[in-house]
């Protein structure tokens, strides 16, 4: 009987085995690479690299639980405020009693810690040097650090407004006593310091290890003297560096914006550790490519995601040794917000300057351009998909990696390449797409045809002003690598006279990329030749295309910006000159 | 969502908490000693030794924003109206009188001073004639414009009828107190006219008529001031009013000062928190 159901359950087993391989089992191809071992994640199953905190998260989320349940006593039953002060009282007799001289003048000089100017030279110091490292992330999560923690502890101090303890107090004091803003400030500035200037490693732990130890023996100390309860002190304790954590988390995630001593270092997600082995695990599962390594590719042409490279395993790469990937994250997410709200002061709604609302739809929207470009018949790399790393919070998309490309201004550039680039750009035309990012880094040549990459950025049914953008940024790079008479010549095969007016009355130095303009600047600096006005001599004369948009939003956002900015240097001028936060 | 959701809660708890009136609030005249608010302690506690403590009897209508800071060794209520202060009450352990005068207090166990500058609501002219015939017309003339409002207030008119007297010395003294000073001659009577004089020594604006008179005056008169200080010294601390107040809320400044802010018995403060186990001051 039992071995007949061994025989039955062995049977079962098997077959859910053998359901659970169909997936696996199906190979195809792309762009010649075998594709096989595709898995669904089942229900229950973790992430990729699941959102998960570590001890030291649990620890200040259970710290921050416990403050706000204290709060949450003294604000819902007023009467608990009595409690905690008897509680309170119990500890400071305790500490009354035993007062001695020598105890009182460590006391003392513990207390001088939390002092305005010791800690204004702590916090003005950690902010130059920021600067002179242009960490400019860090340096406003540390402005923004300190600003909740005072404002916070101010509001909170009004609310509670409990008197100081009812012992005799034998140092100087200000305002109320909880939560104990010295002590606050100091805990916060000390967590401010150790996060945006030391780099994650041991040394940064035994500093905040040792932080928690001075802030402990100051808390001490200022219940000794009488100046804080014990509530107040442990309430300030736990609360500021938890200020400090998250916003240093959220503001300036250890893993997108590292802290290094190198100067400008631009921020990308590191791609080591766990994250870098659930990117290889998500691809196998997910596209059915085996990776043997990732790793950062051409990272300083790219501000809106992190570029990889990822590296096959043999026996999938048919000849095919790599494919390109693009990592998303809330960071880019943001930094894509930023960048069209710029855009919208600066020049109104030139184009869709709508936000995305999450990071799947960012990639979304960018997966299905990619796919419709090469729908249309514009030569560019071949899509491999989207991969889920953390489900709504990073995603990967991969592409065919050009292998054997180079750009544009590094290849030879003859009537045909002329003829190749200037045809994809009336494919685009014609097709209602614009790219929005023609430069010399993303227009390829390979084994003689010009390709486009990074066409994820571009637009369907773009305004007439970015697809006349897009002809001329492209006859600009065309120029550099050969003379502005032919491409103009060139050009006039496939566009009116009369487009390629309009596309240099629309040119600004704004509207060419920085590469392209860096590239011009040097060429005019060697040749003496300014391309962009010889296009202009050469093409019907035409007025300026004005890329000024005003609108009600665009006029509500400055005005907004430009208050926020002054509200900003306000606070700071007054801090500097006066006291408090800074 | 979850940020929301916890926006949400923070400020349901801020509303519940100044709904629940457990801020600090301000210190009360009418709490006892043995009963006093979170606000009498702290005030208590940053003078401990002062036998007073400035306190709210009752806010007046136009104190929008009253302040209460408190650090070791002062205590200050700020008071004022659309982000200008026109009041500020301190206790301090100490206070320098030394430019004050002394005048007449109330309140038992202290001493006064005052030093003040004070330009009142009503404007004050002295019709100063320099004859007989001239004392006449000024007399009918101040009885004539009684009841003349400038800027909404009132103007006084006194008639200087000393014709025996230098007119210099009598401008001198007019001037002394802070009156404005018309001058009527004999030439004035004939015209109507009057001259408008600055000061004792220097030309006034001759040949002016009434109402050209009252309008250059309307230039002329500052607003309606009340700035200075007054000084309550008893044992242990010293209670300053800072005022610093022009136009409408000058007006009855020093009466609704007066009114509104009080005097707390620290000392019975002090000894009732003795009493109950509590000692805040060194023995």
């Amino acid at each position: 009987m039992d071995r007949d159901n061994e025989r039955d359950s062995s049977a079962v087993g098997s077959v859910a085995r053998e359901l659970d391989l169909v997936g696996r089992r199906r190979e195809f191809k792309i762009a010649g690479i075998r594709v096989a071992g595709r898995r669904r994640r089942p229900s229950g199953e973790a992430a990729p690299l699941p959102r998960q905190l570590r001890a030291a998260g649990h620890l200040w989320l259970l710290s921050g639980l416990a403050v706000f349940a204290v709060w949450f006593s003294l604000f819902i039953v007023p009467t608990s405020t009595d409690w905690w002060t008897r509680q309170d009282l119990k500890v400071l007799e305790w500490f009354v009693e035993r007062r001695t001289e020598a105890w009182t003048t460590i006391a003392k000089a513990l207390n001088a810690l939390t002092s305005e100017w010791f800690l204004r030279v702590l916090r003005i110091g950690t902010l130059l040097a920021l600067i002179w490292v242009r960490r400019w992330r860090h340096f406003f999560a540390v402005l923004l650090t300190l600003g909740i923690v005072l404002a916070t502890g101010e509001l909170v101090q009004e609310l509670v407004g409990r008197p100081r303890p009812l012992v005799v107090i034998l140092a100087d004091w200000e305002g109320t006593p909880h939560p104990s803003l010295p002590l606050g400030n100091l805990a916060v500035t000390l967590a401010v310091m150790t996060y945006s200037l030391l780099p994650s490693s041991r040394l940064r732990r035994a500093t905040l290890v040792v932080s928690g130890a001075v802030v402990t023996a100051v808390a001490i100390s200022r219940v000794y003297l009488g100046v804080d309860h014990p509530s107040d002190a442990w309430v300030a304790m736990m609360f500021a560096p938890a200020v400090a954590v998250v916003t240093f988390r959220l503001f300036a995630p250890e893993a997108v914006f590292p802290v290094s001593w190198k100067r400008g270092v631009t921020a990308h997600l590191d791609v080591t550790g766990r994250r870098g082995e659930a990117i290889k695990t998500a691809v196998a599962e997910q596209l059915g490519i085996d990776v043997v390594a990732v790793e950062p590719f051409g990272q300083e042409g790219s501000g809106g995601s992190t570029p990889l490279r990822l590296e096959l395993a043999p026996d999938d790469s048919h000849g095919e040794d790599y494919l390109f990937a693009k990592l998303y994250s809330q960071t880019h997410l943001r930094s894509d917000r930023w960048y069209k709200l710029g855009r919208t002061i600066l020049y109104g709604s030139l184009e869709d300057e709508v936000r995305f609302s999450s990071v799947r739809r960012l990639v979304e929207y960018e997966d299905y351009v990619q796919r419709l470009m090469r729908d249309s018949g514009i030569p560019s790399a071949e899509p491999f998909g989207v991969v889920e790393i953390t489900p709504e919070r990073e995603y990967l998309m991969v592409s065919q990696f050009l292998f054997g490309s180079q750009e544009l201004t590094e290849a030879d550039v003859d009537v045909d390449i002329i003829d190749d680039a200037l045809g994809v750009i009336r494919q685009m035309w014609d097709a209602g797409l614009a790219h929005r990012d023609v430069k010399p880094a993303n227009v390829m040549v390979r084994n003689r045809q010009v390709v486009l990459i990074d066409v994820a950025f571009g637009t369907v049914r773009p305004s007439p002003w970015r697809q006349a953008v897009d002809l001329a940024n492209m006859m600009v790079i065309l120029a550099l690598r050969s003379n502005p008479e032919l491409v103009y010549e060139r050009a006039l095969l496939q566009f009116a006279p009369g487009d390629i007016a309009e596309a240099f009355a629309a040119t600004r130095s704004v509207t060419l990329p920085s590469q392209s303009r860096s590239s011009l600047a040097l060429f005019k600096k060697e040749t003496g030749v300014d391309l962009v006005e010889e296009f202009r001599k050469l093409a019907p004369s035409s007025e300026p295309i004005s890329i000024q948009r005003w609108s009600s939003r665009r006029i509500a956002l400055t005005i907004g910006a430009v208050f926020l900015a002054m509200l900003l240097l306000s606070i700071v001028a007054s801090e500097v000159t006066g006291g408090g936060m800074l | 969502m979850r940020l929301r959701i916890l926006l949400t809660v923070v400020m349901a708890l801020l509303a519940t908490a100044c709904s629940n009136n457990i801020t600090l609030g301000l210190p009360a005249c009418d709490r006892p000693p043995t009963d006093p608010t979170g606000a009498n302690v702290l005030v208590a506690q940053a003078v401990p030794r002062a036998a007073y403590a400035p306190c709210i009897n009752s806010l007046k209508l136009g104190w929008d924003e009253v302040e209460l800071n408190v650090e070791s060794g002062r205590a200050s209520l700020e008071i004022g109206r659309e982000f200008s202060r026109f009041l500020e009450v301190s206790l301090t352990e100490t206070c320098d009188v030394s430019s004050a005068t002394p005048v007449d207090s109330s309140l038992e166990g202290a001493s006064r001073y005052e030093d003040l500058t004070i330009v009142r609501q009503e404007i004050p002219i002295r019709l100063i004639p320099t004859g007989e015939r001239p004392r006449l017309h000024a007399l009918m003339l101040a009885e004539q414009l009684g009841g003349t409002r400038l800027d909404d207030r009132p103007v006084e008119f006194s008639v200087d009828e000393n014709i025996d007297f230098e007119v210099r010395t009598r401008v001198n003294d007019a001037l002394f107190d802070d009156q404005y000073v018309w001058i009527i001659n004999d030439l004035d009577v004939e015209e109507g006219t009057l001259e408008m004089r600055m000061t004792a020594d220097g030309e006034g604006l001759r040949g002016l008529t009434v109402g050209a008179a009252l309008d250059r005056l309307e230039d002329l008169v500052p607003n309606v001031t009340y700035k200075g200080q007054w000084f309550f010294v008893f044992e242990g601390g010293c209670i300053t009013y800072d005022f610093d107040a022009e136009g409408t809320v000058a007006v009855t400044l020093d009466q609704d000062a007066a009114e509104a802010i009080g005097f707390y018995d620290n000392a019975a403060l002090i000894e009732a928190g003795r009493r109950a186990g509590y000692t805040l001051i060194e023995e």
